[in-house]
């Protein structure tokens, strides 16, 4: 038999009253499928010309990567509000429909696009940087106007930290490298992802962004979760995520970067085997 | 079975339950003799190889404590707070027992499954290695559960003597991906950039735990009848299966390289 009580046990502040707001919700969904399908079609283009459906599992799998973001919630203090809301699923909590497009989107269409720009074998450390600063704009150019208009909230037990317009900075990090990470294992690793284990790429963006919202947030989820911590202890948390964040996109862009130059090298190599043929 | 109805709907904790004195004792004893063996390990090595990356994992392997309120509020582990030795509180309060463990699994093992990469595995030892971590894994946790200061608490799936065996691959990828990381990197962690060190466990710990346990961990907190929960473990198995098999994969391919590195008199280790 199940019982609803109303204690909790572990240390998870309350979130503000809120009530899911119908227009901005109808407009966000058909925004963000628009994209949706736009990357749909992209993909579909794509594996007509390459023969590849890797864009199509890759978008597939960013929406079932929508499975981490109850544990992000949890972990991070984010309110999605209950009355009035569009459900897609419910494990600790309800996780509206608008959320389903933006993780297509973001987890595996960006990341596939990242993908092909790799496979160009035209990475520079510099371009990886302004790849990730237009990252954290698509990543801003998505919450703020869904924080403005209040589809969602970042709670705490005091002021969240770090906080433009309602979104905290650190996500930025948080929500990035998971992306980068999956691109960089696609890239780096490709031969590993044949036969059998091609079914395994379907989960990659849900692993990879489960893992790094894990080891970045970490700091600031334990920070955010001490009842009557001083802002000195949430900042601090802040920091050290975002410190975290960078070294990780650190060691992705060297990781990529060193594979390119020995894609470059083989490529060289074999234009040179061809030509002496 | 009861749920707290609030903002996130999670299974009630076990309530009134008391950390037992002398299993406590014997537990935090335990650990500290297991962590002043390393210790002594750590000092040798700085002594012998002016090397100090043991000793910055074994803190590293502290820090990552950090990632335990978080597994325990997702996968639902409970330690008794009347009489608890406290080591940290944030999500819940977290006993001191455990800290030497995780500065054991976490910090040490790593260390010496890469010490073993260094001289030269197969894929086949490397799963030796992960047979290890489970052997240490289940012999810790099967006697302390059994003592009761600690329990898995809610539905849980695929248990042996209260302890739910996905919580094997869950707790096998950090160590392991920590090992692999140090062998990819070669010498990069070295001068200032040592510092990096006692914050690689936590990362390669709570990265593997969530990644891998995203499955169980999400049909633990949900209203799902029976059969779901048995799915998401198997799930969750097949994850951790599959991460340690692009780990051993990608692992002995560099073993392999830098040992016929060796074998010519190369004076460098390549990186990967």
């Amino acid at each position: 038999m199940t019982m609803f009580q109303s204690k909790a046990q572990f240390n998870i502040p309350t979130p503000p009253q809120m009530v899911f707001p119908r227009t901005p919700q109808t407009v966000a969904e058909i925004v963000l499928w628009m994209v949706v399908v736009a990357f749909v079609a992209f993909a579909v283009r794509q594996w007509r010309r390459t023969g590849s459906p890797l864009g199509l599992v890759l978008l597939a799998g960013g929406g079932i990567a929508l499975f981490n973001e109850p544990l992000d919630d949890i972990l991070g203090l984010v309110h999605h509000p209950r009355p009035g809301q569009d459900v897609v699923f419910e494990t600790m909590g309800p996780i509206p429909h608008w959320g389903l497009p933006t993780y297509i989107i973001f987890f595996g269409g960006i990341a596939y696009v990242l993908l092909l720009e790799l496979r160009r074998l035209i990475f520079t450390p510099r371009a990886f940087w302004i790849g990730i600063a237009i990252t954290f704009v698509a990543d801003l150019l998505i919450e703020l106007p869904l924080l403005h208009f209040r589809l969602y909230t970042y709670f705490g037990y005091g002021q969240v930290p770090m906080s433009i317009g309602g979104f905290p900075l650190y996500w930025l990090f948080i929500n990035t490298t998971g992306p980068i990470l999956c691109v960089a294992i696609l890239f780096a690793a490709p031969g590993y992802f044949t036969g059998w284990r091609a079914a395994l790429v379907l989960f990659l963006p849900l692993v990879t962004d489960a893992g790094c919202s894990a080891a970045v947030g970490l700091p600031v989820y334990n920070a955010l979760h001490v009842p009557g911590a001083p802002a000195w202890v949430t900042w601090a948390g802040a920091f050290v995520s975002c410190a975290i964040g960078l070294a990780i996109l650190d060691a992705l862009a060297r990781w990529i970067y060193s594979h390119t130059l020995k894609m470059r090298r083989a490529a060289e190599l074999a234009d040179q085997l061809q030509e002496q043929g | 079975m009861s749920w707290v109805r609030g903002h996130f709907d999670l299974p009630v904790t076990p309530d009134g339950t008391q950390m037992p004195p002398a299993a406590q004792l014997v537990a935090t004893v335990a650990m500290a003799v297991l962590v002043a063996g390393f210790t002594v390990y750590a000092v040798r090595e700085i002594v012998r190889s002016r090397s100090v990356t043991l000793a910055l994992l074994l803190i590293g392997g502290a820090i990552s404590y950090f990632n335990e309120p978080i597994d325990d509020v997702l996968g639902l582990v409970w330690h008794p707070v009347v009489g608890q030795w406290t080591a940290l509180d944030t999500f819940a309060r977290v006993p001191l027992w455990g800290l030497g463990i995780y500065i054991v699994f976490f910090g040490g093992m790593p260390y010496l499954i890469l010490q073993s990469l260094r001289r030269g595995v197969t894929r086949g030892q490397l799963w030796g290695w992960v047979g290890v971590l489970t052997v240490v894994d289940v012999a810790v946790e099967l006697p302390i559960l059994a003592s009761g200061i600690y329990r898995y608490y809610g539905d849980a799936p695929l248990q042996i003597g209260g302890f739910p065996l996905y919580w094997i691959v869950i707790n096998a990828v950090g160590p392991l991906g920590l090992a692999v990381l140090l062998l990819a990197t070669g010498d990069t962690f070295s001068g200032w950039r040592a510092l990096y060190l006692p914050f690689l466990p936590m990362m390669c710990d709570a990265a593997g735990s969530v990644a891998v346990g995203w499955p169980i961990f999400s049909a633990l907190n949900a209203h799902a009848s029976a059969p779901v929960p048995w799915l998401a473990a198997a799930l969750t198995i097949a994850i951790g299966l599959a991460t340690l098999d692009l780990l051993i994969a990608y692992a002995a391919r560099m073993s392999a390289a830098q040992e016929r590195t060796r074998a010519v008199g190369a004076p460098h280790v390549p990186q990967l």
